[in-house]
């Protein structure tokens, strides 16, 4: 891997990707379980789950005779044993997740639709996010306790004790309702087929620029708290003092001893952050209106849908899982000291 | 001044904030200012409940996963894992969506779903402080593991504890807040200040202050434990307490 090549001789070079591909295949294997777990606990909490999917599409008045023939339809009259492990086969040989009650059509179908929306927004957002609050931590670390750090450490305490939807709410009414400059939901216009190319794109940006925003400036407030804390902590370390005692420019101590040691834990607080940037993109998407994950679950589970719900639950956890592995494979490269050995539990 | 925030007033719909009512008044007339008061009764209240059982699950679990080692150890790291991969605000979207909502049940599965972060700072206090030479004295004197547990670890670990505490109780506000604000948590006539934001949502063209004063409690609640969250860590973590003496 990249950190490798600097290390000298070409033996420890391969030791080195020996270890790492070691590493990565245990890892792999070991995702395997815990997603498997993972699914059949969602399975689970969803069937035992208080509520019947046969009511939702009945008046309350229709007979018994009805709500069999409707839970015969779904399989949901067998037990839920024989439905599980009709469910764990047909997923684990077809990755069929079965269909949607309330569509009719396969759930993994509608979910890889809404998953663009989704995967646009959080995208985006994480970009702005790593990148303001990136640079706002560095540079108010560098300045801690003046004017600029408090000012800034003020307004970010703010938005970080702010939930996201409540940015989004308030950009909403003031840009969107207020002011009357941006579209308040949905990802294009109604007329947006009949505009040109450039038309097109001007029209899908003017839409995402709310929600991004929204979720951008709550995902910096995140990240500012933790790259400011960590590079005011390793400012204050000893080596850092010795580097100032042998004549080290202040640039160089920033940039090159104090932000490399900062950027490691960056790295593994976006992979442990990432269910609660799943959650705060869900409600955003539904503040705004937008076709994604977020509608899709909350339709879902007022529909008591449940082929979907455990689709996209599963899928949740899937990225989330793999969240964390990616992160502690980056967390690998950019620090060689790690010792793989002890780091698979 | 507060009024009853129930009462409705069907003259004075959608006022904005004046000198009768400081806050304004919503679609029913209701004195904005009292719902708001009221509702900070439930958003603290669950807030602190939620923290309360989350934090004594996660410093149980994180106890005996460091202080045994082990199987237990491993098994119960691997549950954490599992805990944290699900969103917490899927399961709760998942369970509160398919019943009627109820303030119970939205405060179990908050409290299931909270205390893993706990756990794994308390057992990673635990495997530090099972070093130390009074707890070794300790165990070589012969005392019972419970009296070692509860009297030489635990008193020590009470620090970190605390604060991840203070902190968790303004993040169980916020999501709460959110639960009620897409209509899964709290339910009207009774109102968090996640509903009440939820209607001011719906009328965000007309009356502005709903939203802003709904909003304003929930951050300036939150940020005060925060605060408090990060003071606390300031004075009792010796690392930079050092620092700042």
């Amino acid at each position: 891997m990249d950190s490798g090549e600097r290390a000298p001789g070409n033996r420890r070079l391969t030791e080195r990707f020996e270890e790492v591909s070691a590493f990565l295949f245990r890892r792999l294997i070991g995702i395997v379980p815990v997603v498997l777990i993972g699914a059949t606990l969602i399975f689970i909490i969803v069937h035992l789950a208080p509520g019947d999917p046969t009511t939702i599409f009945l008046d309350p008045n229709a007979g018994a005779n009805t709500r069999e023939q409707i839970a015969e339809r779904f399989g949901l009259d067998r037990p839920l044993a024989t439905q599980y492990l009709k469910w764990l086969s047909g997923v684990i040989v077809h990755f069929d997740f079965g269909n949607s009650f309330s569509t009719g059509r396969p759930a993994t179908e509608m979910i890889v639709e809404a998953l663009g929306p989704t995967l646009i927004l959080t995208g985006f957002s994480l970009i702005f996010g790593i990148l303001i609050g990136t640079l706002l931590g560095i540079f108010a670390a560098i300045r801690e306790g003046r004017a600029f750090d408090k000012t800034i450490s003020a307004v970010m305490l703010f938005f970080y004790s702010m939930p996201s939807f409540l940015i989004g709410v308030l950009l909403l009414g003031l840009f969107a309702v207020r002011l009357d400059w941006l579209p308040s939901s949905q990802m294009t216009s109604l007329f947006h087929e009949q505009l040109s190319f450039n038309g097109r794109i001007v029209d899908s940006i003017r839409h995402l620029i709310l929600p991004v925003t929204t979720l951008g400036v709550s995902f910096s407030a995140v990240f500012f708290k933790y790259i400011r804390g960590s590079m005011v902590e390793s400012l204050h370390s000893n080596y850092i003092l010795a580097a100032r005692a042998r004549g080290v420019s202040s640039g160089k101590i920033f940039f090159k001893y104090s932000l490399r040691n900062s950027l490691l834990p960056l790295i593994s607080t976006i992979g442990l952050s990432l269910p609660m940037l799943f959650s705060g993109a869900l409600i955003v998407e539904v503040v705004f209106s937008l076709p994604g994950m977020g509608r899709v679950m909350f339709y879902a589970a007022l529909a008591r849908d449940y082929p979907v719900i455990i689709a996209a639950g599963s899928l949740a956890f899937l990225s989330v899982v793999l969240g964390n592995l990616l992160a502690d494979i980056l967390y690998m490269v950019a620090d060689p000291r790690i010792r793989l050995k002890g780091r698979s539990s | 001044m507060p009024q009853d925030p129930y009462a409705q007033n069907l003259e004075e719909i959608s006022q904005p904030p004046s000198l009768a009512h400081p806050f304004g008044t919503d679609f029913f007339g209701r004195d904005l200012f009292s719902r708001i008061l009221y509702g900070g009764r439930l958003s603290l209240t669950i807030g602190i409940v939620v923290t309360f059982f989350a934090v004594v699950i996660g410093t149980i679990i994180g106890m005996v996963s460091g202080y045994f080692g082990g199987w237990p150890d491993a098994a119960l790291m691997r549950f954490v894992d599992v805990m944290l991969g699900f969103p917490r605000l899927f399961i709760l979207l998942t369970v509160i969506g398919f019943t009627r909502p109820s303030f119970g049940l939205m405060l179990a599965v908050l409290s299931l779903f909270s205390w893993m972060e706990v756990a794994r700072i308390v057992r990673a206090e635990v495997l530090t402080v099972r070093e130390r030479l009074y707890v070794k004295s300790a165990v070589a004197l012969g005392l019972s593991r419970r009296r070692v547990l509860f009297r030489y670890i635990f008193p020590n670990i009470l620090s970190p504890i605390i604060v991840s505490a203070t902190l968790m109780v303004g993040s169980v506000i916020v999501i709460e807040s959110g639960l009620s604000f897409i209509g899964m948590g709290v339910q009207p006539p009774d109102a968090s200040w996640g509903t009440i934001l939820n209607q001011g949502f719906q009328d965000l063209a007309g009356a502005w202050w709903i939203t802003l004063f709904s909003g304003l409690a929930i951050v300036v609640t939150v940020i005060g434990f925060n605060l408090v969250g990060d003071g606390l860590r300031n004075i009792l973590d010796s690392k930079t307490g050092v620092r700042e003496s």
